[in-house]
């Protein structure tokens, strides 16, 4: 007998021993429960709100991710020591936000031994911070973490993040490399003109959106996900006053076709792409808590979900909110499902135009489409944006009852990302 | 014998010692408090030599080495050693299970002056042959001193009389390799077997019989499904004859109660008493503590040990030791000293604390002026 086989087979069994255990290795690992899956403890976020005019304008980076770190130790009772690592999603700070978000660590009393790390990949940076936890746990590195992200785009613009003068000259004379540098809207409207998506399908998704958020809001279902927060708001006299924030601020009720296809093109002539299509600006943080399956037990820690794929694709810059349409069936394929296994989708509306072409492309059933709205009712804050999906999507898988959820974005430069969830609720 | 009443405190807290091969097996001998045995392999057991070592702790007054294990006597096998085990009866004799298929015997009474090289302390006194592949276990019959039980990758489970140096049955207890056989402490005669089919089967030496020359039928008084995956190892409960733990690829344990399975017949899964889930490998092996019923260790693929309690609620892993760098194969409870654990491993070393009151090294130690090199 073959002793290297032998001794192989009992650290990576065959695939039928495996799938009689109901045991796996990877994120692939489909169905079942195995003590060494990656599990979701708590998914939290806090209110999202319109940047300069919301109620988080005059709050900083580390005012909203302070009470997550301290709602989310005292709700699912980790002993913060046990934290091996934590990870924030952020885009448009300097550096990504190290300097904050370790600050925000301590002032919510997490102990100064737990190291904190900041990813930008953009619009997916709160995705890929669980990712990049979710990782550490696989590798071994950790039994648990935290990861989520914050985006405070008032005090940070977009505008701000891009200074041409401190680019080479050679990005301009290579076209991949210079359509990174294409404006938002610009991709959004490339999407529509390559694919052929009307001014119309934007704007009924759009008030799809907002009369989604809107319900959801008026019936309370986002009450188990958003944590209040005390913030500091500054009135027109510059008075400071002190108000709980607890309810997104970006959802217009009212919101009908008439009223959006008055609105004039927001970023090219004859173009479709507009403010009212296009998702808002806005400050905002999520996070949650992940650990492996022995540990939460051990631990008993409340598991409400198990983390199982996850995939990154690059697209073509110019059109990169086609991320999505990619990424998905990437991340469904890892986990051996198909489109009919997933419950809800929550996809990231950058534009109605990318998020129209997505959902025809994978066929998703509209009922299944972020069913407490998207990005243009609830707003982007850009690195906040894949935690504040999964955020949302707990609660709405556990009151329906579905097994599997997706999150996933478009993501600027030409990528899309994705994860698939198990409820576990 | 030199014993020492239970609870007594180890001259030196924790031990580390490193080997020429890669560490299989280690036991404790029943017999001399402090003096344990392991078997070990070269190039990690797929090809290469096999050395048998026993090593004593050492103890104030007597010869010091840097490390604290003191190296009493090393045999050398032909192929890979997996598994060893004390005589119940003897306390100069222990058994190798090899990788070409023999049980080697060894009599520490008869060693030769130590010499250089492959011949070490000499031969084995006798071999007992049968077995046409990998012996992957070896254990030695604590209340009918001249039985012993081994288990092999050629799927069967041989039962031996050491004393006459013959074979008495040869069970075909699994399809796939047999891991483990191990007796009940408590009730002379009843072994446990587990394998790559995931099955647990219970003998009785009474049922199975014993016609002498391998002649009995070796057919199970109980047997289920325990895993899913292969079972590595198996361990009796010291303190419930009625009590087995199983470690399996499927990086769990589970505990059963042998008169509580849901379906105590046939290939259906029975019902564990308790899955504990921890180590993120195979388990490699599992032994219940000497002294307390609700207390067993465990090692794995994962390069960890760990301290499990069974007692609910608060059954799982009360303790994780990562002293090791590579797989952890071998364990055992010090029979005497309270608590303390000996580990080997891939990694050439052989690991002794007290897992409540001593951290295990994790480096080697520092050499000390006027203490002895390991021979």
């Amino acid at each position: 007998m073959n002793r290297l086989s032998t001794i192989a087979g009992h650290v990576a069994p065959p695939a039928a021993a495996v799938s009689a255990a109901g045991s796996s290795y990877g994120f692939a690992s489909g169905r079942g429960k195995n003590p060494d899956d990656v599990v979701i403890c708590s998914s939290l976020r806090t209110a999202v709100t319109k940047a300069n005019k919301g109620g988080f304008k005059d709050m900083m980076p580390e005012d909203l991710l302070k009470p997550l770190f301290e709602e989310i130790v005292q709700r699912t009772g980790v002993d913060p020591r046990l934290i091996g690592d934590i990870s924030i999603g952020n885009v448009l700070q300097p550096g990504g936000g190290a300097l904050s978000s370790r600050i925000a660590q301590l002032l919510a009393e997490l102990p100064d031994t737990t190291p904190i790390a900041t990813v930008n990949r953009q619009c997916s940076s709160g995705l890929q911070a669980i990712a990049n936890i979710a990782g550490a746990i696989k590798a071994g590195y950790i039994d648990i973490g935290l990861a989520g992200g914050v985006e405070t785009m008032t005090q940070h613009s977009m505008q701000d993040s891009l200074n041409p003068e401190k680019l080479s000259p050679s990005v301009f004379e290579h076209e991949a490399a210079r359509n990174c540098l294409l404006p938002m809207g610009i991709t959004s409207e490339n999407v529509v003109t390559k694919y052929g998506i009307t001014r119309q399908q934007q704007d009924q998704l759009a008030v799809a959106s907002h009369a989604k958020a809107a319900t959801a809001q008026k019936t309370g279902l986002f009450n188990d996900e958003i944590v209040p927060v005390m913030a500091r708001v500054k009135d027109r006299s510059g008075e400071e006053k002190h108000v709980v924030i607890d309810k997104d601020d970006g959802i217009r009720a009212g919101t009908s076709i008439e009223t959006l296809s008055k609105l004039k093109p927001a970023f090219q002539k004859g173009g479709s792409t507009t403010a009212g299509n296009s998702s808002q600006v806005s400050d905002g943080a999520a996070l949650c808590l992940l650990a492996r399956r022995s540990a939460a037990e051990r631990l008993h820690l409340p598991i409400i979900g198990k983390f199982v794929s996850f995939a990154v694709v690059g697209v073509p810059p110019e059109i990169m909110g086609i991320g999505p349409a990619v990424a998905i069936p990437a991340a469904l394929e890892q986990a051996n499902l198909g489109m009919d296994d997933i419950s809800v989708f929550e996809i990231n509306e950058a534009f109605a135009s990318q998020a129209t072409y997505c959902v025809d492309k994978l066929r998703v059933p509209l009922h299944k489409l972020n069913p407490k709205g998207g990005a243009i009712a609830l707003g982007h804050p850009l690195g906040c944006t894949g935690a504040r999906q999964l955020a949302t999507l707990m609660p709405e898988l556990k009151r329906g009852g579905g097994r599997y959820g997706v999150v996933s974005m478009c993501i600027g430069t030409g990528m899309g990302a994705a994860a698939v969830i198990e409820n576990e609720q | 014998m030199r014993p020492v009443a239970p609870g007594a405190p180890a001259p030196r807290s924790s031990r580390r010692h490193r080997m020429a091969f890669c560490g299989y097996s280690v036991k404790f001998s029943p017999f001399e408090a402090d003096r344990l045995a392991v078997g070990a392999s070269q190039y990690f057991g797929i090809v290469g030599n096999g050395q048998q070592l026993v090593l004593d702790i050492d103890r104030p007054g007597g010869p010091r080495v840097d490390d604290g294990l003191l190296t009493v006597c090393s045999f050398y096998t032909n192929d890979g050693i997996y598994d060893c085990a004390w005589s119940e009866a003897n306390e100069n004799i222990l058994v190798s299970a090899t990788g070409d298929g023999f049980i080697k015997i060894w009599d520490l009474g008869r060693r030769r002056a130590p010499q250089e090289g492959p011949a070490g302390h000499g031969q084995p006194v006798a071999q007992l042959s049968g077995h046409a592949k990998e012996v992957s276990s070896v254990d030695w019959n604590i209340n009918l001193r001249e039985l012993l039980v081994s288990a092999s990758w050629d799927s069967t489970v041989r039962l031996w009389n050491v004393q006459r140096g013959e074979l008495m049955t040869t069970c075909g207890a699994h399809r796939g390799v047999a891991y483990a056989a191990i007796w009940n402490p408590a009730r002379p005669g009843v072994f446990a077997s587990v394998g790559s089919d995931g099955m647990v089967h219970i003998f009785d030496v009474q049922a199975i019989g014993s016609g002498g020359g391998g002649t009995g039928t070796g057919t199970p008084v109980q047997g289920f499904r325990a895993h899913d995956t292969e079972i590595l190892s198996v361990d009796w409960n010291k303190y419930n004859a009625n009590e087995i733990i199983t470690g399996s690829i499927d990086h769990t344990i589970r505990l059963w109660d042998l008169r509580a399975l849901s379906s105590s017949q046939g290939s259906l899964g029975a019902t564990p008493l308790h899955v504990f889930t921890g180590h993120n490998l195979a388990v490699r092996r599992v032994k219940f503590h000497p002294f307390h019923g609700n207390v067993f260790a465990s090692t794995s693929y994962d390069m960890s040990v760990g301290v499990w309690d069974t007692s609910p609620p608060s059954a799982g892993m009360t303790r994780r030791f990562n002293h090791h760098t590579e797989f952890v194969i071998g364990l055992d409870w010090h029979l005497f000293r309270e608590n303390v654990l000996c580990t080997t491993a891939w990694d050439r070393t052989v690991v002794v604390w007290n897992y409540l009151t001593d951290p295990p090294p994790t480096q080697m130690p520092m050499a000390t002026p006027g203490a002895r090199r390991p021979p």
